[in-house]
Formats: C-alpha cells, structure tokens, sequence
C-alpha cells in the first residue's frame, strides 16, 4: 500500500525518477561528494 | 548612476512585475490566491530559493569571503538533510490534512490554542521581519548612492504590495522565477567581469593560486570547535535544525511548496532547493574571493562604507586616520609587488618563490588588518553610533568604483530583486496565517470565498503598509536594527519546539505542549532580560523547553490523556 501511494505520487515527475527513495539517495550522495569537492578544493589552492 | 543604469533598472523592474501580474490568473477563491495549486517543481524550487536569498545574501556573502574566505557555504551543509526529512514528514502530512497555513495542523494535532499561539508568534516576529527585509538593502543603497532612504522604502514596498496583492501566490511565484534570472544573470556577469578586469599577466589559474594561498578559497573546516560559527560540524548538525525550522514551520516558506500542482511536484521543488542551494552559495562566495584577488591589485579603500569614512577624514580624528590611511596603502603598495611575484612563480611552478611570496603576503595582510582595526577605531571615536561593519559594502563598492555603465544598474536590480522576492513571500505569508488562523477561524467562519480573497488582499496591504512604516521608523532608531533579531530569535525556537513534538513526540498533548510554549518563552524572556547569553542560543533553547517541559508535564499532570 505505501509503497503503490510512493509510486503513484511520481505523476508528473522527470522519467529518469523511478522512486522517492532513489530520489533521497541521490540528494543525499549529492551532498557527500560536494563535500568531498570541497575538501579536495580546500586542499588543492591552499 | 548614469542614464543607461537607470534604463536598465526601470526596465527590468517592470519587466518583473508585469510579467508576473500578467501571467497569473484572475483568482476566484481564497483557495487559489494563498495556495495556488498550480505550481510545477522547478517554479516552486526558484520560489524558495527567491524567498530565502534576501539582498543582504547577495550583499553580505562576497563581502564575508573577502574577509574570512569561503567558509560561510558550511552553513548550508544541513539544507539537503532537511529537504530530505521535510519531504519525507511534513509535505505528506500537509497534504494530507489540506491545509492552508503550517499552524492548522496545530490544531488537528493539538488543539485551537496551540495553533494561535504559534500563529501569534509567527506574526510578531515576521510583521517587523518583513520591514527589515524592506529596510537593510534601502539602508545601504541610499548611503552608496546618496538616495532619500524613505523613499527607497516607499518605493520598494509599494511594488511589491501592487503585485502581491493583485496577483496571490501565484504572482510572487512566477515574478520569482524572473527576479532569481536577474539575480543570478547579474552575478555571472559580475563574476566574469572580476576576472577578467585583473591584470594582463594574471589569468584564472593565477587568481585562484592568489586567493587560495590567501585563505580565501578555503571552503571546509573539519575542527571540532564550539565557538566557530562556521565548521562542516555546526553546518551538519546545527544547520539541519535551522533549515527544519525555517521551512517546515515559517509560513513563508510552507506557502511556497504547498502552492504545488501535486505533493510529487512539492516534493521536487524541495529537492531542487536542496540540489541546487549549495553550489548557489559556493558561486556568490567565490565572487567574493575573486573580489578580493581583484583588489590585490586595486587601491582598496581602508574602509568600504565611505559616507562613514568621509565624515571620519572631516572629524576631529582627521589627521590620525589620514597617518592610517597613509600607512595601509604603503602596505598595499607592497602586498601588490608580493602577489605580482607569486603569480609569476606559480606561473613557472616555482614551488619555493611561491611559498616565499605567499608568507611575504600574509605578513603584510596581517600589518593590513592591524590598520584596518585603527582606522574603525578612529571612526568609532569620530562618531560613536558609526556602524563599524563594513562586510555589506565590499561587493558594491566593487561594482559602483570599477563596472561599466548599465551593469551597476543591473546590480541594483539585482539587490531591488531579492529584497522584493524575499518582502513579497512575507507578505503573503502574514496575510495567509491573518485571515486563515485568525480571521476566518475566530471572527467569521461562514462568509463566501470572494469575502475571503478581499479580506486577504486587504490584509495583504496593510501588512505591506506595516512593514514600509516599519522600514521608515528603523531609519531613526539604528538598534532597532539588532532588536528585531533578537526579537525573531525570542520566539522562534518555541514555534520550532510546538513543531518537534507535534510530529516527534506522539505522547505529548495539547495542554501539555501549550503549557510547556509559555513556560519556554518565559525562560527565553528572563535569559533575554537577565542573563549574558548570546541570542542566537535561545532558538536551541526555546526548542528544547517546549519538548522536556512538554513530557515532563505530560507524565506527571495528563497523563490519563496521553496517547
């Protein structure tokens, strides 16, 4: 039932999503590697 | 500002406004002036960021990396987190409970006074907020360009209560989506233009070898340390908390995703704020780094707000700060040679010339610094209330002393823009929570929804009239400036406390939760008026009242009523 509700709440959304919860996952790698960039720019002007 | 400057100022003003107006649909019901639901994702993710970068973002970032480096962008570390979590909890359960404004959940969760209170509250601290948002940059802009500040209120104000009112949300919306293309077109430009505007044997890699060995592209902090504001630990932990409160409980930002055509579209415009905030900052910030390699080269004035510096050099101080002055440009004068030297070794990769030349620099930005501190002093001794500060006023100054004619006029639209993309959600936000939470659930409950949408856009008006007779009056009271921090700060740690424990702490109920708010906000009080604690705390504190009030009052006085 949750689960049928999370994919029917995709509506309108761009094709490559496939779930809310890739959708988090993803957010959530984003930030790691910014931070990772961040760090490695840190580092490499310093 | 020249002819073309104003052209482009007027011209890209209306162009937002009418743009926004026209677009927007005549609005029928109340339904569709404060919630819209006609949103797609991308539409409401430039909507929050728009609500949330006020001018000050634009004004006080670059200033902050040209001073500390890029370690502000920390700050926002937290921001995906609670994206995530606001997605996950609240968008669903707003949804679900078809509200209109985050305080009517308060209700069905607790009960009407609970939903009043926090209401209250919001209004309060947002009603002085919205003047402030209208005040800072006309503060700034009629001290560069020697404006008459009330009407820099007025006419800031009165544009943006004209669409505000007229259009609803979905017309603070889609002029939204223009003011952030201005804004973000207008720092690309500016960005390009520092670059390029350094000298012929300075190219990009040479400025970024400049301002790294400087300090000033220093992005992450992993140090442990309380007293710093800025670490990637307080930007992890205390920035989840603050991104939480801010746009799960403020109005002005609940408003913004529940205008979406669906929860899905919501959702997404969440995490596209997440998605794309970061690398945002990251960019205005390294403006800011960019700004101060440029003036490495460039004279830089000892103090950048000069209607402050000048009335000092005609003091009675004058002669003392001329020496200052004399002194610091004698150590720019210096500096330069030393930058001009590690630039050509980092040009060879002369390892050694380049560690040589860097230390030569931060001796002499350290000498910079001690006389830039004597000049503040002597400007503090010319006129005591002088704002010492000059943060706001690196990144104007740049662009008044060096950019073309027609861009200083798009960079005051720019500035024009945040501070009426971030007014107008406010605005709406206050005449939404007055006319749902107070309006229509405590005075008249059974009008029709056209009775509603006049009552709003009336409310919508005066609130806008609130807010620019606010704006007027801060001008003459310069502390009143820091009161209204202190202010928001008295309150919102309690709404965020109401918020926590009615979505994290089932067991608490409604008497419970309400007595615990006015005991936290007592406390919160008495710190404000008898301790030494730094305002900023009251917002932990005020949050974590309310839930350890709120379960020990539960267990020990309801607890026959708990869930």
């Amino acid at each position: 039932m949750e689960k049928r509700q999370d994919e029917e709440s995709l509506e309108g959304m761009p094709a490559f999503v496939k779930s809310w919860r890739q959708v988090y996952w993803a957010l959530f790698i984003f930030l790691v590697v910014l931070i990772a960039l961040f760090s490695w720019f840190t580092e490499a002007w310093s | 500002m020249s002819t073309l400057d104003w052209l482009v100022l007027v011209f890209t003003q209306l162009l937002i406004v009418v743009y926004g107006v026209w677009k927007s649909k005549q609005q029928q019901g109340i339904d569709a002036y404060l919630r819209s639901r006609s949103m797609n994702w991308f539409t409401i993710g430039l909507s929050i960021m728009a609500t949330q970068a006020s001018a000050i973002t634009f004004l006080s970032a670059p200033g902050l990396a040209y001073n500390e480096g890029m370690r502000f962008v920390q700050f926002y570390f937290g921001l995906p987190i609670a994206m995530i979590i606001l997605s996950i909890a609240a968008v669903p359960m707003y949804y679900r409970l078809n509200v209109y404004t985050a305080y009517e959940f308060l209700e069905q969760r607790f009960d009407l006074r609970t939903r009043s209170l926090a209401a209250l509250l919001f209004l309060t601290q947002r009603g002085l907020a919205a003047g402030f948002t209208i005040f800072a940059p006309s503060l700034i802009l009629s001290s560069l360009l020697g404006w008459n500040i009330y009407w820099t209120n007025l006419v800031v104000g009165l544009i943006v209560i004209l669409y505000t009112v007229t259009g609803g949300t979905e017309a603070v919306a889609r002029t939204q989506k223009t003011q952030m293309a201005i804004i973000l077109g207008g720092m690309a430009i500016a960005a390009y233009l520092v670059v390029a505007m350094l000298p012929e044997q300075v190219g990009f890699s040479e400025a970024m070898h400049l301002a790294g060995k400087m300090g000033r592209l220093e992005a992450i902090d992993f140090t442990f340390d309380l007293n710093d504001r800025y670490t990637i630990w307080s930007g992890l932990i205390g920035g989840t908390f603050l991104m939480l409160s801010y746009f799960g409980t403020d109005q002005s930002q609940v408003a913004r995703y529940l205008g979406g055509q669906t929860i899905a579209q919501s959702r997404m415009g969440l995490i596209f704020n997440g998605l794309v905030k970061i690398p945002m900052q990251f960019a205005i910030l390294f403006v800011g780094a960019m700004v101060f390699v440029f003036y490495l080269f460039a004279q830089p004035p000892v103090f950048f707000n000069e209607v402050v510096l000048n009335q000092a050099r005609q003091g009675i101080y004058a002669d003392s700060l001329a020496v200052t002055e004399r002194a610091f440009n004698e150590l720019h004068a210096a500096r330069k040679e030393a930058a001009l030297q590690l630039a050509a070794a980092a040009n060879t990769k002369d390892e050694v010339a380049v560690r040589r030349s860097q230390a030569e620099m931060l001796r002499l930005q350290q000498n910079m610094d001690v006389r830039i501190e004597e000049a503040k002093g002597w400007i503090r001794k010319t006129n005591a209330d002088a704002d010492t500060n000059d943060t706001n006023y690196i990144f104007l100054r740049y662009v008044f002393d060096y950019l073309p004619a027609g861009l200083i006029g798009l960079i005051i639209s720019v500035i024009f823009s945040a501070s009426m993309s971030s007014t107008s959600s406010e605005l709406q936000a206050l005449a939404g929570t007055t006319v749902v939470d107070i309006y229509r659930r405590m005075i008249k409950s059974d009008a029709d929804e056209a009775h509603y949408v006049k009552v709003s856009r009336w409310s919508t008006l005066l609130w806008g009239l609130y807010a620019i007779a606010f704006a007027m009056f801060a001008n003459r009271l310069g502390t009143l400036i820091e009161a209204v921090n202190i202010l928001g700060s008295l309150v919102y740690g309690t709404i965020l406390g109401i918020f926590v424990v009615a979505f994290f702490v089932k067991s608490v109920g409604a008497k419970a939760v309400f007595v615990s708010a006015i005991l936290a906000e007592g406390i919160i009080l008495l710190l404000f008026k008898y301790s030494d604690v730094p305002f900023l705390w009251y917002n932990v504190i005020g949050c974590l009242a309310v839930v350890g009030f709120g379960l020990v009052i539960q267990s020990l006085f309801f607890r026959k009523q708990a869930a």
